[in-house]
């Protein structure tokens, strides 16, 4: 299998390919931790606003992906967009789930201590509600980068002509299992050097503050 | 500089003060004394206007600080970015006051290698750097050890000694009452309201 990989990219094909998919990676997570952080803020704020939302939030939390993918694919189109929307969109329900309930345990007396010294909105963004939110924001980040990758290879495998999931349906179709494994652990070692090189750097600095 | 008129304040279905009307003026110290429940601090929200929903009004012209029951420091924050970052003072102001109380040497820790008293310490530093008309203090010595209680009730009768910041003391003790303020408004009763001024 290492020699199969050593192979390919030699050839270029696996860096091109976990490229691809890298970079589908990397726009379907800032999508949906974009959109996903802002709408959990707005329901942990807004009781009113979570109890017309909620609904919404349960029903895109428990579509099957498959159906979501498909779905994306009919309406959008056999293409970059579609596959980027449909990750998302699988993605953005627990985002917003956990930033709702990171929200809602913020402690209300640095609230109330803003109010008091009128900080502005952006510092008040920046200093008290984006520290306590930061584990919520972590857990979100690992727990996404892991989902989305498994789905961006389905997406891939469904409907994209490029990318780690093309090829493993490309090899699937052929019964290589070596060529299947060769992509699978190759990409897996790149989300391995993600989490241990991005993510974890980012946590440890963010939570600083919490060493004696 | 302070005009209190609280028709009623009620949560929900239950009424907890009721008809409370006094006046704060410039460099007056007041304590609202009371016991638990009698709805002291519900008093303190209203006038600091963080608890806007109640019968009645408050009129204001004063820069009002408060130092919370507890010190509501940002945690992920050092003692002296606690102070800029929350009342836009310039650091260098910001250091003079913690070094004026005591905290010089502690200007760049983070609350967690503080004391309780001396997170109180700095709580208090933000409040003045903002040279406040009038201080608010909810509960500031509870849960400090009894000399370090009186070192802070000290250090707060020295510091404002010298300042013509305006005191309301919200308080169960008599003590801390006796020694900082000379004006005592009680409250009591069910709803509460002030039962002597």
């Amino acid at each position: 299998m290492a020699q199969a990989a050593v192979s390919e990219f030699q050839a270029g094909e696996l860096s091109r390919h976990v490229g691809v998919t890298l970079r589908r990676v990397i726009l379907a997570f800032i999508f949906a931790m974009g959109i996903g952080v802002a709408i959990g803020i707005i329901l942990g704020l807004s009781r009113r606003a979570n109890d017309w939302f909620n609904i919404w939030v349960v029903i895109f939390l428990n579509l099957p992906a498959l159906v979501v993918i498909v779905l994306c694919y009919l309406w959008i189109g056999l293409n970059e967009v579609a596959a980027i929307v449909a990750v998302s969109v699988n993605k953005i329900p627990m985002v917003t789930v956990m930033i709702r309930e990171g929200t809602r345990a913020m402690d209300p007396k640095l609230a109330d201590m803003a109010r008091i010294y009128q900080m502005p909105r952006l510092a008040v963004l920046r200093h008290i509600i984006l520290p306590q939110l930061a584990p919520y924001l972590a857990s979100a980040a690992r727990t996404g980068i892991a989902l989305i990758w498994k789905i961006v290879l389905v997406v891939e495998f469904l409907g994209r002509s490029d990318g780690v999931g093309f090829q493993i349906h490309l090899y699937f179709q052929l019964f290589d299992i070596t060529m299947v494994l060769a992509y699978a652990i190759s990409f897996v070692i790149v989300m391995l050097l993600v989490e241990m090189l991005l993510i974890q750097p980012i946590e440890t600095r963010a939570s600083r503050w919490r060493q004696p | 500089m302070i005009d209190v008129q609280i028709t009623a304040k009620a949560f929900g279905k239950t009424t907890v003060l009721q008809d409370v009307n006094f006046h704060i003026s410039h460099h007056e110290r007041i304590a609202i004394l009371g016991p638990s429940g009698a709805g002291k601090t519900t008093l303190m929200r209203i006038i600091a206007g963080l608890d806007t929903d109640f019968e009645g009004s408050v009129m204001s012209d004063a820069r009002i600080a408060m130092m919370f029951q507890e010190p509501t420091l940002m945690p992920w924050r050092s003692a002296v970015d606690n102070l800029v970052l929350a009342t836009g003072v310039e650091r260098d102001r910001a250091v003079q006051i913690l070094t004026e109380l005591g905290l010089g040497d502690h200007c760049d820790h983070f609350p967690n290698q503080m004391s309780l008293g001396q997170m109180r310490r700095v709580s208090l530093a933000r409040a003045l750097c903002t040279d406040p008309d009038i201080l608010i203090m909810d509960e500031p010595f509870a849960s400090l050890d009894m000399d370090t209680g009186r070192d802070m009730m000290n250090l707060v009768n020295a510091t404002l000694s010298g300042r013509k910041t305006a005191l309301l003391l919200v308080t169960h003790a008599a003590n801390e009452a006796d020694v900082l303020t000379d004006r005592q408004i009680v409250l009591g009763g069910n709803p509460a309201t002030l039962i002597s001024d």
